[in-house]
């Protein structure tokens, strides 16, 4: 009987799946990946506890907004990198790192 | 009606001092602020003119007053601070003259001081004038009188050195604030001792304590002596004997500034203010008053017979006019004080404006430099002689109708009393007034060119300078204010300022020594039959004295063709003498001045020797205690110290470490922790 | 085992696997295309969980925009194959542990509350219910979202231009 704990386990591991490629790919176009990850593994927790809560559909709106955020933010993120790409010729973050001192 | 006339009043105040911010932030554009300058002089000037006829015709009989409380000092029974608004006939009056001078003035200058760079400074300079001295006549609060009183003297002391990189200048302006230093700090005294006496500022309230007894350390000694220390204060502002030496100095400030204040409006606030005080004073402050007034006058008149400098023979002669008003005072006729300083002031700001488009044709103040000018400035020359005429006091003219009010009341004293002396001092000077003025008159206007340069040069202004000196001359002519040319009594201005005593006087005051003990009050049947008796006797002495030194001065300047310069034997050191205005300056030289720098010196010596020796020795002990102190400093303080620093530089070297640029590792690290801090939640 | 539970594991064990895949893939394509499984699986458990308004709008707008997106990025900045993890091994390995760590103790957390179970039948939201929550108690959030759309449209435009003009 698959119950809300279990969707909950399901995206935990797809939230660490989405931080670990966070912090370990190189390519910023991967830890964008990663971040959708994260954002999906949110979402889906929103509407599996609307479903098993009797919280109306405000889950769901929530997740609605999710949806809008991402897509703002890969925009963003996207033209972020591109501009990268123009100034230092890659996109590897660990390679930007004129934040050191 | 009394709250429209209050509003007017304030408008009046407020909006100079609107000029004066308008004039002190940096404007858009220079030339239209002066225009804005000129207009908020000109609505000023307007809406007095209102207020003086609005007040006249429809409340003659009202003192206005409007008063709220600003704070209270020590709870609720403490001291109320009062903020007073007061208007009666002699306020409005007076705040119609000085607006009237002031917008004239305003107007004149925007050709003299044309060439100027630092207009709007001057310009703002008067806004800040014109409103203290309307604020000035405008309260019946003696605190608020001395607020303004200061604040006169600041935008006096500020014009006067307006050209401050003359030395002169810088000197005069100094000058002029220090000695009415000392006028003021007797002022203040006189403030604090009717204070603690009364335990208010208001004067309304003081008067009427007065009437009803009360005096300041019970005694009417007191009294006195408080009346003469406010005295004082009018003596130093009003530039009577011996502390008139700032005011010819003053000249040194730009002419129209010179007709405004050294002539007109400032110099007369100190009669203002012991006319608004009047039932303070008793029969022997009277008597002070008188004297100091009656000497001024003549001494001045002295003096100005041999200047050479124009200005400072007007100066001399505004000294020797507000002696004549302060010896009007002095003989109780505050009334003919009041007249006196109201007509004053428009011939000689008018003559003062006549020497500024004089100096600014001729660029010399030297009346040896002058001569004939009445061909190329007949304007000037004109209007000059009416100004003269009405200082003379020549039938027709408002001199004429004041001065005889003042000779008049003087020898009603004398008749009464059987002291003649006011009436000896006015007379006296009313002789040598009627002979320098027209000396100046024939010295410049009349015979041959000294300086040629100076005379090609010569000619009259632009509008700018003409219309004040137009407006100014047809205001000395008698029908502008009476249809008697004889006399003031019975016509509608007078007869309204007349009713000031009613309005100023506690009814239960009375001032025996004006009628020798007989009748105790000034309104007596005695003091009024006599004065009407004694009047054709003045008229016919008046028009003895004035032709006697118009046709003097004639017979010196024009017959003969004298030049000054200093003639032989006695008759030149008495010339010196007057010349060097009886060397009060030097003597001050000697006792006040060489006397402080001895005192100075002495201390400079006691400073030297024993304040430094003293300060010498402890800074001795200091360094000794100082180098035990920098040893212990720079072993064991510093060493403390410099551990600290490197204990901090090893654990920053080891954080520095995390410090990658990474925002992954940032991000990791923090990671890490939360998952530290979760296992510790869970841990608990 | 019912319909539902089937749907689950089978949906939950491809988000999980390509998952790894997109995370862990040297192809950029490869993730990429892993990654639309993934949206596309997430989308079906929204379906399942009886969202399907906003399973269709996963599709649209994941699948549709971002990810196409993503195509774009990869393809502009010309990294498509072999690209490889940071190198440091240690920091492989606490990035590893302790993303473990981190997955375990959230499992620990939820196991160790009671499980919440729906014995009814799958009842969907009606899209109505959503619209009115929308224009009525998220008025302000929906709002404020049109904003930052178009302010975020006005950025990328100008932060994706050439500057050199």
């Amino acid at each position: 009987m698959v119950g809300l704990n279990h969707f909950l386990i399901l995206t935990s591991i797809l939230f660490s799946l989405g931080l670990f490629g966070v912090i370990t790919r190189k390519n910023a176009i991967t830890v964008l990946m990663g971040l959708e990850l994260i954002l999906n593994a949110a979402s889906l927790n929103f509407v599996a506890i609307t479903r098993f809560t009797d919280v109306a559909a405000s889950g769901q709106v929530i997740s609605l907004f999710i949806i809008v955020l991402a897509a703002s933010e890969a925009a963003i993120a996207l033209a972020i990198v591109l501009n990268l790409y123009k100034n230092f010729n890659n996109v590897n973050v660990d390679e930007i790192n004129s934040l050191k001192e | 009606m009394n709250t429209q006339l209050t509003i007017f009043q304030v408008l009046i105040v407020l909006l100079p001092l609107f000029g004066f911010l308008v004039a002190i932030l940096p404007p858009k554009s220079y030339k239209k602020m002066y225009i804005a300058e000129v207009g908020i002089m000109f609505i000023t000037l307007v809406l007095s003119a209102v207020l003086f006829f609005m007040k006249i015709f429809s409340l003659p009989d009202e003192t206005i007053r409007s008063t709220f409380t600003l704070f209270t000092v020590g709870g609720s029974d403490g001291f109320n601070f009062i903020v007073d608004l007061t208007m009666d006939n002699m306020t409005v009056a007076l705040l119609f003259m000085v607006s009237l001078i002031s917008f004239l003035v305003h107007f004149f200058s925007l050709e003299y001081m044309s060439h100027e760079p630092l207009k709007n400074r001057y310009f703002g300079y008067l806004g800040l004038f014109t409103f203290s001295m309307l604020g000035l006549l405008s309260t019946g609060s003696i605190i608020f009188i001395y607020i303004f009183w200061e604040l006169v003297g600041l935008s006096s002391y500020l014009l006067i050195g307006f050209w401050g990189f003359k030395d002169e200048a810088a000197s005069a302006c100094s000058k002029a604030f220090i000695t009415n230093r000392v006028g003021d700090f007797g002022f203040f005294l006189g403030i604090l001792m009717l204070f603690i006496t009364y335990n208010s500022f208001d004067l309304f309230f003081i008067f009427d304590q007065i009437g009803a007894g009360k005096f300041p350390l019970g005694s009417e000694m007191w009294l006195t002596v408080t009346g003469l220390l406010l005295f004082a204060g009018a003596v130093g502002k009003s530039a009577q004997f011996p502390l008139h030496v700032w005011l010819p100095d003053a000249m040194a400030g730009p002419t129209p500034v010179s007709a405004l204040i050294h002539a007109a409006t400032m110099v007369a606030a100190g009669v203002y203010m012991i006319v608004r005080l009047f039932p303070l004073f008793t029969e022997t402050s009277f008597l002070i008053i008188g004297f100091i007034g009656g000497f001024s006058a003549l001494m001045a008149a002295t003096i100005a017979l041999t200047q050479i400098d124009i200005k400072k023979i007007l100066a001399y002669s505004t000294v020797s006019q507000l002696g004549l008003m302060v010896l009007a005072v002095g003989v109780g006729a505050y009334h003919a004080a009041i007249i006196h300083l109201l007509f004053h002031a428009f011939f000689k700001a008018g003559l003062f404006l006549g020497s500024g488009a004089i100096i600014h044709a001729t660029h010399s103040q030297d009346i040896n430099d002058m001569g004939g000018l009445r061909k190329k400035m007949p304007v000037t020359f004109y209007t000059t002689v009416i100004y003269s005429l009405a200082l003379v006091g020549f039938p027709l003219t408002i001199g004429f109708l004041s001065k005889e009010m003042i000779l008049t009341s003087s020898i009603t004293l004398g008749s009464l009393s059987g002291n003649y002396i006011y009436f000896i001092f006015a007379v006296l000077t009313s002789t040598l007034t009627s002979f320098y003025i027209f000396r100046y008159v024939f010295l410049i206007f009349f015979g041959e060119p000294r300086n040629h340069h100076a005379y090609e040069h010569a000619h009259d202004f632009n509008i700018f300078i003409k219309l004040p000196l137009i407006v100014l001359a047809a205001l000395c002519f008698f029908f502008i204010f009476t249809f008697n040319p004889i006399t003031l009594h019975g016509t509608w201005l007078t007869d309204l300022i007349f009713r000031l005593p009613k309005i100023l006087l506690p009814d239960n005051v009375t001032y025996s020594f004006l009628t020798n003990g007989a009748e105790g009050s000034i309104y007596s049947e005695v003091y009024a039959h006599t004065m009407h008796a004694s009047e054709i006797v003045v008229t016919i002495i008046s028009l003895l004295i004035i032709s006697g030194g118009i046709g003097t001065a004639w017979y010196m300047y024009m017959k003969k063709k004298l030049v000054p310069k200093v003639p032989e034997g006695f008759l030149g050191k008495a010339y010196m003498f007057s010349q060097k205005a009886w060397y009060i300056n030097e003597l001050y030289d000697v006792t006040v001045i060489k006397g402080t720098m001895l005192f100075a010196t002495l201390m400079t010596i006691i400073d030297k020797y024993l304040v430094d020796g003293i300060i010498n020795l402890g800074a001795k002990i200091t360094m000794i205690l100082g180098r035990f102190s920098a040893g212990f400093d720079k072993y064991v303080v510093d060493g403390f110290v410099n551990l600290v620093a490197w204990i901090n530089g090893l654990i920053s070297m080891i954080l520095r470490k995390f410090q990658t640029g990474k925002v992954q590792t940032y991000l990791t690290l923090v990671m890490v922790f939360i998952v530290f801090f979760v296992m510790y939640i869970f841990s608990n | 085992m019912e319909l539902f539970d089937l749907f689950f594991y089978l949906f939950a064990s491809v988000i999980v696997i390509s998952g790894a895949v997109t995370v862990l893939n040297k192809n950029l394509i490869y993730a990429a295309f892993a990654l639309l499984i993934l949206l596309s699986s997430v989308a079906a458990m929204f379906f399942i969980l009886g969202a399907e308004f906003l399973a269709m709008v996963q599709i649209l707008i994941y699948v549709g925009g971002v990810l196409i997106l993503i195509v774009f990025g990869i393809m502009l900045t010309g990294q498509v194959k072999s690209v490889p993890m940071r190198e440091n091994f240690v920091y492989l390995l606490i990035a590893a542990v302790f993303t473990g760590l981190l997955c375990g103790l959230l499992v620990t957390g939820i196991t160790a509350r009671p499980d919440m179970t729906l014995s009814a039948d799958i009842a969907s939201t009606p899209i109505k219910m959503l619209g009115n929550l929308l224009i009525s108690k998220y008025y302000l959030i929906f709002g404020m979202l049109g904003v930052l759309l178009l302010v975020i449209l006005i950025a990328a435009a100008g932060m994706a231009r050439n500057n050199k003009e």
